[in-house]
């Protein structure tokens, strides 16, 4: 969701996220005018719940367990006053897990958040530095819960937890600056769960990397500028990374593998997808009184990357979101008939070759049910992000995934170092390349097997050799501002 | 006293001086209206660049500079178009919102029937008091957007204030069911407050604020609308505490200051609220800030700096009308409560009430007609205006106005109980009234 200008440039749709629906303001700060004139926002933008990237993964160091990432709150200011930036209490974050083929869930962690404030008459996060969790400066406190939910029924998996929703798991702090945190410990926040269960909560780096600023461009690539159809510039130039230095809001679980495929198996092929649910109220009782108990509704979801952004066109946006992965037979079309392939058709020209507009089976493939002998999960179509679990990690993992012969990346699963915009790009220009077009018959027209934004990696700190994986928050007292 | 004229001047300069930013151009000249709101400006800048991040944080000048390279960019203009109305939140300068409209009617050019800048044309109807046009254009992107909570804030905002109140409670309903979070959340919070249920939309306030996390003016507002339920509650200091924190999230925020400054005055602290009132006007002067200042000079027997407080209050709202905003309901209020001219007042209100039926347009032509001493035709619309019950005592001093111009003594000291009851510093101008009436 959060990378409408994404959408911009690779639909040529509106991008109902960053900021264009973003303040539907109903009207001005009413200081000019009307006190009878109520003036909220109309916001289609929803930072705090909006699903940013989701990741999963057989552990590289734990290979007995998955990894399963979920980001939120997309272009985090890192100097932004941390205060800004916290879970929504009021909230659910969860993450799905279908292990059958039926896209439905067999498993959800839903994840709940509380704020404490311990002095509400400052309103300075910290008060002094912040050496430990619970640190007594630590001024504005965020803990959670986590309930794993499975077909039979629930169970609280907060070992410390009161049993209501918030308690117990502390919420890693925000990484302010030298005096607020004199260390900044790589896994701060990591919660033991037991038995080869780990989770996390809290601001890290966004492990994503694209080049925003040219693909908002008109779905510039800069490293293929001179094939671009509108010039200046012509020459060819290196990818910047429009992520740098924003940070993200991350949950992220390790379980046992066994937890996950279905029992009694010891490995299979799994689909995963993260949502946000907020509650619905009764605006008014009939009988004049008021309640705040309602439905949960989705509002955001995440399966691969980039389908918000690229896939579905701008009217369908917010349906999108509401909708349940197993119906997604309801968008088949956008699949099969994708405007990005036509978008790059029109924009460059040769030596980059025309892709087919129609019937993309691969695509539908790729996206909606695995791949044949890679992650298929059967016919029931849903955007889920597969992971066979059977494929052991590898010491040199390579960021094109499955397209470089590395069958453990994207789109099986998804790591931190996939470079996933440079895969789809390919994907949707019928670029796979000679091995997946040996191995799997998928279509690849040279030299569009080469596409790319010229960004390949994340610039920023370095993801960690162990969970959460995903880089330590930038910090504010470095932070530089963006362009 | 050389202090507040000064404060006056300000407030005189920097309308003028706004006005002539108008004047100076539309769409075309982007970061042109420079020097005169550079101030505000630069803070809402600064504000958003830690709040909202992402394009925001480029912000306007850097949009502009896109859209001279891609002028015909649909997307880029819509979001243009809905950033000019978020600096016109955050800075109350109402030239932002004729170029809110021209880059939204060139987005609408460039792509026919684009589901956004219908919205955003919704949306700056809406500010402009276009009620019946913010309805159309809801309507039209309702189509647009099957599934989407977005059009039904358009639709139930402007079904409200044509008086249409089941009809614009469904709209709510339909949005927060479709789509819970701040913007509906806050709607919500409006319906209860307007049904007279403080409690209730005090609650689906503070959930309006746990789902404004991360955007700077979204909170600010979630904040200040805390703030004054806390106040209707009877509870000055969570009020005061609420109002400061808006402050410290987005330094500046006009409807923040503003709103201390009332919250001082509710609590007869007189001398405090003067001088937030006065920080408020020196901020931004907007009609609401400079009509409670002179009010509070009035009070403190300041009667000269009072009316020369007021005679930018006429220049403000010339200014708003240039900018397509629709002001009669609330001058007519405003000339009602001076007594400026009745017989013209009660025929602007009269128009106001067409274009708005709604409580407040009842209110309105009330109000102007009992201070025209037409107490017959005033009562019933002053009965109609309290038709949901809402908890608001200046419609319930108004109410007590009509029925003792009426001759209904009886009638009248019980509404101003009712109104005193609530808050015994509900107005600075007519708490001392009905305090006086009742003795």
């Amino acid at each position: 969701m959060r990378r409408g200008v994404l959408l911009l440039a690779l639909a040529g749709v509106v991008v109902a996220s960053v900021a264009a629906a973003a303040f539907v303001g109903a009207a001005g700060p009413s200081g000019a005018t009307a006190s009878s004139h109520r003036e909220a926002p109309l916001i289609a933008d929803d930072p705090a719940v909006d699903n940013t990237d989701l990741y999963a993964f057989v552990s590289p160091n734990k290979p007995n367990t998955v990894t399963i990432i979920a980001n939120f709150i997309p272009f985090e200011d890192p100097a932004g006053g941390p205060n800004y930036y916290r879970f929504d209490p009021t909230a659910r974050y969860e993450i799905h897990v279908d292990n059958d083929g039926d896209a439905r869930d067999d498993i959800t962690y839903r994840f709940r958040f509380k704020t404490t404030v311990s002095n509400p008459n400052t309103f300075l996060y910290n008060t002094g530095p912040i050496t430990f969790q619970t640190d007594p400066d630590l001024n504005v406190k965020q803990t959670y819960s986590i309930e794993k939910i499975t077909r039979i029924g629930s169970t609280q998996v907060t070992p410390t937890g009161t049993g209501t929703a918030g308690g117990g798991l502390r919420v890693a702090p925000a990484n302010i600056g030298p005096r607020s945190n004199p260390v900044y410990n790589l896994t701060k926040g990591v919660t033991n769960l037991g038995g080869d269960r780990l989770a996390f909560a809290g601001p890290r780096d966004d492990p994503f990397f694209f080049d925003l600023g040219s693909g908002f461009d008109l779905l510039g690539l800069r490293p293929f500028n001179p094939f671009h159809a509108l010039k200046p510039p012509a020459n060819a130039e290196a990818g910047v990374d429009g992520l740098k230095n924003y940070n993200v809001h991350t949950i992220a679980l390790q379980v046992p593998k066994t937890d996950l495929v279905q029992a009694p198996n010891a490995n299979g092929t799994i689909g995963i997808y993260a949502s946000t649910s907020r509650q619905a109220m009764r605006v008014l009782n009939g009988d004049g009184t008021v309640s705040n108990s309602g439905e949960w509704v989705q509002v955001s979801r995440l399966g691969n990357p980039l389908i918000n952004e690229v896939v579905i066109p701008i009217g369908q946006k917010d349906f999108w979101n509401a909708s349940d992965p197993e119906d997604d037979e309801q968008f088949l079309a956008r699949y099969r008939s994708p405007e990005p392939s036509t978008l790059l058709n029109v924009l460059y020209g040769p030596p980059v070759m025309d892709a087919p507009t129609t019937n993309r089976d691969d695509l539908v493939a790729v996206l909606l049910t695995g791949v044949p002998t890679l992650n298929f999960t059967g016919n029931t179509k849903a955007d889920l992000l597969r992971l066979n679990t059977a494929i052991a990690p590898t010491a040199n993992p390579n960021p094109l995934g499955v397209l470089a012969g590395d069958f453990q990346g994207f789109p099986n699963g998804r790591r931190l170092i996939d470079d996933v915009a440079d895969i789809e790009i390919r994907a949707f220009a019928c670029g796979y390349g000679p091995i997946l077009n040996a191995a799997l018959g998928l279509c690849n027209l040279p030299p569009n097997d080469t596409l790319s934004d010229g960004v390949q990696t994340n610039a920023d700190n370095a993801f960690l050799s162990q969970f959460p994986y995903a880089a330590i928050p930038n910090r504010g007292y470095e932070h530089t501002g963006h362009k | 006293m050389r202090r507040s004229t000064t404060v006056l001047l300000g407030g005189a300069v920097a309308v003028a001086l706004a006005l002539g930013a108008l004047v100076g151009g539309v769409l075309a000249e982007s970061p042109s209206a420079g020097p005169p709101t550079a101030a505000p400006r630069a803070l809402a800048d600064q504000a958003l660049a830690g709040a909202a991040g992402g394009i925001t944080s480029t912000g306007i000048a850097g949009l502009e500079a896109q859209i001279r390279s891609r002028p015909g960019d649909a997307d880029l203009l819509t979001q243009l178009g809905f950033t000019y109305q978020l600096r016109w939140r955050e800075t109350a300068d109402p030239s932002y919102l004729p170029r809110s409209e021209a880059a939204l009617r060139r987005a609408l050019e460039a792509r026919p029937n684009d589901a956004n800048a219908v919205l955003g044309l919704g949306s700056l109807a809406l500010i402009r008091h276009e009620f019946r046009k913010a309805l159309a254009y809801g309507r039209r992107a309702r189509l647009l957007l099957s599934g989407s909570g977005r059009p039904y804030g358009v639709i139930g905002d402007a079904l409200v204030e044509l008086g249409r109140y089941d009809a614009a409670f469904a709209a709510f309903q339909r949005m927060v069911t479709l789509r819970p979070g701040l913007a509906s959340y806050a709607r919500v919070s409006y319906a209860r407050e307007l049904t007279g249920d403080p409690v209730g939309a005090l609650a689906a306030m503070r959930l309006a604020f746990d789902a404004a996390a991360g955007q700077g003016e979204a909170t600010a507002f979630t904040l200040v609308e805390i703030a004054k339920l806390e106040l209707a509650l009877g509870r000055p200091q969570a009020a005061t505490r609420h109002a400061r924190t808006a402050l410290r999230i987005f330094p500046g925020y006009p409807a923040a200051r503003l709103e201390l400054a009332q919250i001082e005055a509710a609590r007869g602290m007189l001398g405090r609220a003067l001088a937030e009132s006065r920080r408020a006007v020196d901020a931004v002067p907007t009609q609401q800030a400079v009509a409670l200042h002179a009010d509070l000079l009035e009070r403190a027997g300041r009667h000269a700096e009072a009316r020369r407080q007021r005679a930018t209050i006429a220049v403000i709202d010339r200014l708003l009308q240039a900018n397509g905003v629709q002001v009669d309901l609330e001058s007519a209020v405003y000339l009602a409560d001076q007594r400026i001219r009745p017989r013209q007042t009660v025929e602007l209100a009269r128009r106001a009430r067409v274009a708005r039926p709604s409580i407040y347009g009842d209110d309105a032509l009330a109000w102007s007609l009992a201070r025209a001493g037409r107490c017959r035709e005033a009562l019933p619309l002053a009965r109609s205006a309290l038709r949901l019950d809402t908890k608001d005592p200046l419609l319930y001093f108004h109410r007590g106005y009509a029925e003792g111009c009426a001759g209904n003594r009886g009638a009248l000291r019980e509404w101003y109980e009712r109104a005193l009851e609530i808050n015994p510093e509900f107005s600075v101008r007519w708490a001392p009234v009905a305090r006086a009436a009742l003795r």
